[in-house]
Protein backbone atom coordinates (compact mmCIF):
# COMPACT_ATOMS: atom_id res chain seq x y z
CA UNK A 1 0.00 0.00 0.00
CA UNK A 2 1.29 3.44 -0.79
CA UNK A 3 0.56 6.63 1.12
CA UNK A 4 -1.94 8.95 -0.52
CA UNK A 5 -0.80 12.25 -1.89
CA UNK A 6 -0.68 15.06 0.62
CA UNK A 7 -1.84 18.20 -1.17
CA UNK A 8 -0.07 20.46 1.29
CA UNK A 9 3.28 19.10 -0.02
CA UNK A 10 2.73 21.14 -3.16
CA UNK A 11 2.89 24.31 -1.12
CA UNK A 12 5.87 23.36 1.00
CA UNK A 13 9.25 24.85 0.16
CA UNK A 14 12.40 24.12 2.07
CA UNK A 15 15.08 26.77 1.88
CA UNK A 16 17.23 28.74 4.22
CA UNK A 17 15.01 31.66 5.16
CA UNK A 18 17.90 33.76 6.46
CA UNK A 19 19.87 33.46 3.22
CA UNK A 20 16.74 34.31 1.24
CA UNK A 21 16.16 37.38 3.39
CA UNK A 22 19.72 38.61 2.91
CA UNK A 23 19.58 38.00 -0.81
CA UNK A 24 16.26 39.83 -1.09
CA UNK A 25 17.61 42.75 0.96
CA UNK A 26 20.66 43.04 -1.31
CA UNK A 27 18.43 43.01 -4.36
CA UNK A 28 16.25 45.74 -2.85
CA UNK A 29 19.36 47.88 -2.31
CA UNK A 30 20.39 47.26 -5.92
CA UNK A 31 17.02 48.52 -7.19
CA UNK A 32 17.06 51.54 -4.84
CA UNK A 33 20.53 52.54 -6.09
CA UNK A 34 19.48 51.98 -9.71
CA UNK A 35 16.34 54.06 -9.10
CA UNK A 36 18.38 56.90 -7.58
CA UNK A 37 20.48 57.10 -10.75
CA UNK A 38 17.32 56.88 -12.90
CA UNK A 39 15.59 59.52 -10.77
CA UNK A 40 18.44 61.98 -11.39
CA UNK A 41 17.68 61.63 -15.11
CA UNK A 42 13.96 62.16 -14.43
CA UNK A 43 14.68 65.47 -12.72
CA UNK A 44 16.53 66.59 -15.86
CA UNK A 45 13.34 66.09 -17.88
CA UNK A 46 11.14 67.95 -15.41
CA UNK A 47 9.79 65.12 -13.29
CA UNK A 48 10.78 65.89 -9.71
CA UNK A 49 8.29 63.96 -7.63
CA UNK A 50 9.21 60.30 -8.14
CA UNK A 51 9.99 58.19 -5.09
CA UNK A 52 10.72 54.53 -4.60
CA UNK A 53 8.26 53.10 -2.08
CA UNK A 54 10.46 50.72 -0.08
CA UNK A 55 7.54 48.66 1.22
CA UNK A 56 6.22 48.05 -2.29
CA UNK A 57 9.74 47.31 -3.51
CA UNK A 58 10.21 44.77 -0.71
CA UNK A 59 6.95 43.10 -1.69
CA UNK A 60 8.05 43.13 -5.30
CA UNK A 61 11.44 41.52 -4.59
CA UNK A 62 10.04 38.91 -2.23
CA UNK A 63 7.47 37.96 -4.86
CA UNK A 64 10.29 37.71 -7.40
CA UNK A 65 12.33 35.37 -5.21
CA UNK A 66 9.31 33.21 -4.37
CA UNK A 67 8.60 32.94 -8.10
CA UNK A 68 12.21 31.96 -8.82
CA UNK A 69 12.27 29.52 -5.91
CA UNK A 70 9.15 27.79 -7.20
CA UNK A 71 10.78 27.64 -10.62
CA UNK A 72 13.94 26.09 -9.16
CA UNK A 73 11.96 23.57 -7.10
CA UNK A 74 9.72 22.59 -10.00
CA UNK A 75 12.43 22.29 -12.64
CA UNK A 76 15.33 21.17 -10.43
CA UNK A 77 17.17 24.26 -11.66
CA UNK A 78 20.31 25.25 -9.75
CA UNK A 79 20.04 28.98 -10.37
CA UNK A 80 18.40 31.45 -12.72
CA UNK A 81 20.38 32.88 -15.63
CA UNK A 82 20.40 36.61 -16.38
CA UNK A 83 17.48 36.33 -18.81
CA UNK A 84 15.24 34.80 -16.16
CA UNK A 85 16.43 37.38 -13.62
CA UNK A 86 15.61 40.11 -16.14
CA UNK A 87 12.28 38.58 -17.20
CA UNK A 88 10.99 37.92 -13.69
CA UNK A 89 12.24 41.29 -12.37
CA UNK A 90 10.39 42.97 -15.23
CA UNK A 91 7.26 41.01 -14.35
CA UNK A 92 7.23 41.99 -10.68
CA UNK A 93 8.37 45.61 -11.08
CA UNK A 94 5.62 46.10 -13.68
CA UNK A 95 3.00 44.35 -11.56
CA UNK A 96 3.64 45.85 -8.09
CA UNK A 97 4.74 49.27 -9.43
CA UNK A 98 6.97 50.34 -6.52
CA UNK A 99 7.73 53.83 -7.91
CA UNK A 100 5.21 56.49 -7.01
CA UNK A 101 4.84 59.98 -8.43
CA UNK A 102 3.27 63.13 -7.03
CA UNK A 103 0.69 65.26 -8.85
CA UNK A 104 1.27 65.35 -12.60
CA UNK A 105 -1.31 67.97 -13.55
CA UNK A 106 1.14 70.85 -13.91
CA UNK A 107 4.08 69.06 -15.56
CA UNK A 108 4.74 69.24 -19.33
CA UNK A 109 3.14 66.54 -21.55
CA UNK A 110 6.42 64.62 -22.01
CA UNK A 111 6.94 64.44 -18.25
CA UNK A 112 3.28 63.43 -17.81
CA UNK A 113 3.77 60.53 -20.18
CA UNK A 114 6.97 59.55 -18.39
CA UNK A 115 5.22 59.81 -15.03
CA UNK A 116 2.40 57.55 -16.18
CA UNK A 117 4.82 54.96 -17.55
CA UNK A 118 7.49 55.33 -14.91
CA UNK A 119 7.33 51.79 -13.52
CA UNK A 120 7.23 50.12 -16.92
CA UNK A 121 10.08 52.33 -18.13
CA UNK A 122 12.30 51.72 -15.10
CA UNK A 123 11.55 47.99 -15.14
CA UNK A 124 12.51 47.76 -18.81
CA UNK A 125 15.75 49.71 -18.40
CA UNK A 126 16.72 47.45 -15.47
CA UNK A 127 15.79 44.30 -17.38
CA UNK A 128 17.78 45.38 -20.43
CA UNK A 129 20.77 46.16 -18.24
CA UNK A 130 20.59 42.77 -16.47
CA UNK A 131 20.12 40.86 -19.73
CA UNK A 132 22.95 42.86 -21.37
CA UNK A 133 20.75 44.16 -24.17
CA UNK A 134 21.77 47.36 -25.94
CA UNK A 135 18.40 49.08 -25.46
CA UNK A 136 19.41 52.06 -27.58
CA UNK A 137 19.91 49.74 -30.57
CA UNK A 138 16.56 47.99 -30.18
CA UNK A 139 14.16 48.86 -32.98
CA UNK A 140 11.80 51.61 -31.85
CA UNK A 141 8.69 49.62 -32.74
CA UNK A 142 9.92 46.83 -30.46
CA UNK A 143 10.73 49.35 -27.69
CA UNK A 144 7.21 50.76 -27.92
CA UNK A 145 5.74 47.26 -27.88
CA UNK A 146 7.78 46.37 -24.79
CA UNK A 147 6.71 49.56 -23.03
CA UNK A 148 3.06 48.94 -23.87
CA UNK A 149 3.36 45.32 -22.71
CA UNK A 150 5.05 46.22 -19.43
CA UNK A 151 2.43 48.91 -18.72
CA UNK A 152 -0.79 47.21 -19.80
CA UNK A 153 -0.42 43.48 -20.27
CA UNK A 154 -0.16 40.59 -17.85
CA UNK A 155 3.47 39.57 -18.03
CA UNK A 156 4.63 35.99 -17.64
CA UNK A 157 8.23 35.81 -16.40
CA UNK A 158 9.29 32.81 -18.48
CA UNK A 159 8.05 34.35 -21.72
CA UNK A 160 9.76 37.62 -20.88
CA UNK A 161 12.98 35.70 -20.17
CA UNK A 162 12.82 34.30 -23.70
CA UNK A 163 12.16 37.81 -25.05
CA UNK A 164 15.26 39.01 -23.18
CA UNK A 165 17.35 36.18 -24.63
CA UNK A 166 16.12 37.02 -28.14
CA UNK A 167 16.86 40.72 -27.68
CA UNK A 168 20.30 39.97 -26.22
CA UNK A 169 21.12 37.86 -29.29
CA UNK A 170 19.86 40.53 -31.67
CA UNK A 171 21.14 43.61 -29.84
CA UNK A 172 24.03 42.53 -27.57
CA UNK A 173 25.60 45.19 -25.39
CA UNK A 174 29.32 45.18 -26.08
CA UNK A 175 31.33 45.80 -22.90
CA UNK A 176 33.06 49.18 -22.96
CA UNK A 177 36.83 49.12 -22.86
CA UNK A 178 38.08 51.30 -20.03
CA UNK B 1 -10.61 17.76 2.39
CA UNK B 2 -9.39 18.90 5.83
CA UNK B 3 -9.33 15.32 7.07
CA UNK B 4 -7.09 14.39 4.13
CA UNK B 5 -4.68 17.22 4.84
CA UNK B 6 -4.58 16.49 8.56
CA UNK B 7 -4.04 12.79 7.96
CA UNK B 8 -1.66 12.59 4.99
CA UNK B 9 -0.58 8.96 5.48
CA UNK B 10 -3.71 7.24 4.23
CA UNK B 11 -3.98 3.93 2.53
CA UNK B 12 -5.28 3.73 -0.98
CA UNK B 13 -7.19 1.21 -3.00
CA UNK B 14 -5.45 2.17 -6.24
CA UNK B 15 -4.12 -0.58 -8.49
CA UNK B 16 -0.62 -1.23 -7.10
CA UNK B 17 0.59 -2.88 -10.33
CA UNK B 18 -0.33 0.23 -12.28
CA UNK B 19 1.36 2.42 -9.67
CA UNK B 20 4.54 0.31 -10.03
CA UNK B 21 4.30 0.54 -13.81
CA UNK B 22 4.08 4.32 -13.69
CA UNK B 23 6.94 4.56 -11.18
CA UNK B 24 9.15 2.62 -13.60
CA UNK B 25 7.91 4.66 -16.55
CA UNK B 26 8.56 8.02 -14.87
CA UNK B 27 12.05 6.93 -13.82
CA UNK B 28 12.95 5.63 -17.28
CA UNK B 29 15.51 7.36 -19.45
CA UNK B 30 13.85 9.47 -22.12
CA UNK B 31 10.76 10.24 -20.09
CA UNK B 32 12.85 11.54 -17.19
CA UNK B 33 15.09 13.51 -19.57
CA UNK B 34 12.16 15.49 -20.87
CA UNK B 35 10.21 15.79 -17.60
CA UNK B 36 13.27 17.05 -15.73
CA UNK B 37 14.69 19.02 -18.64
CA UNK B 38 16.70 22.09 -17.64
CA UNK B 39 18.14 24.49 -20.16
CA UNK B 40 21.90 25.04 -19.91
CA UNK B 41 23.03 27.94 -17.79
CA UNK B 42 26.61 29.09 -18.30
CA UNK B 43 26.00 32.49 -16.70
CA UNK B 44 28.02 33.81 -13.80
CA UNK B 45 25.91 34.24 -10.62
CA UNK B 46 24.15 37.61 -10.34
CA UNK B 47 26.15 40.11 -8.32
CA UNK B 48 24.42 43.34 -7.29
CA UNK B 49 27.65 45.41 -7.23
CA UNK B 50 28.61 44.39 -10.78
CA UNK B 51 25.01 44.83 -11.93
CA UNK B 52 24.97 48.40 -10.60
CA UNK B 53 28.12 49.25 -12.51
CA UNK B 54 26.46 47.81 -15.66
CA UNK B 55 23.32 49.84 -14.94
CA UNK B 56 25.37 53.02 -14.60
CA UNK B 57 27.13 52.35 -17.89
CA UNK B 58 23.96 51.84 -19.90
CA UNK B 59 21.59 54.29 -18.17
CA UNK B 60 22.32 57.34 -20.37
CA UNK B 61 21.72 55.60 -23.68
CA UNK B 62 18.80 53.52 -22.34
CA UNK B 63 17.09 56.61 -20.92
CA UNK B 64 17.52 58.43 -24.20
CA UNK B 65 16.12 55.44 -26.09
CA UNK B 66 13.12 55.18 -23.78
CA UNK B 67 12.54 58.94 -24.11
CA UNK B 68 12.26 58.48 -27.87
CA UNK B 69 9.75 55.67 -27.32
CA UNK B 70 7.73 57.70 -24.82
CA UNK B 71 7.75 60.80 -27.04
CA UNK B 72 6.35 58.77 -29.93
CA UNK B 73 3.27 57.61 -27.99
CA UNK B 74 0.06 58.87 -29.45
CA UNK B 75 -3.59 58.21 -28.69
CA UNK B 76 -5.72 56.35 -31.21
CA UNK B 77 -7.66 58.63 -33.56
CA UNK B 78 -11.41 58.49 -32.99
Amino acid sequence: MIPALNESDDLTVSADETDDLKRAARRCVYFVAAFNAYNAKLRNVGLNSAVMNKVLLGNCIESYFLDIRRLKTFHGMERADRFKIAGYSLKWLSKIKPIQVGPLEAVPPAAKRRGLLINADFALICAMSIAKVDYAKVDQRIRNGLLYTAHYRDIEGGNMALQMLTLAQAYPRIPQVT
Amino acid sequence: MNARINNPVRHTTMDQALVDEFEALLASEGVRDVSHWTLPNDDVPFNEDDALVEFGLCLDSAFEASSTAIDSIGAAKK
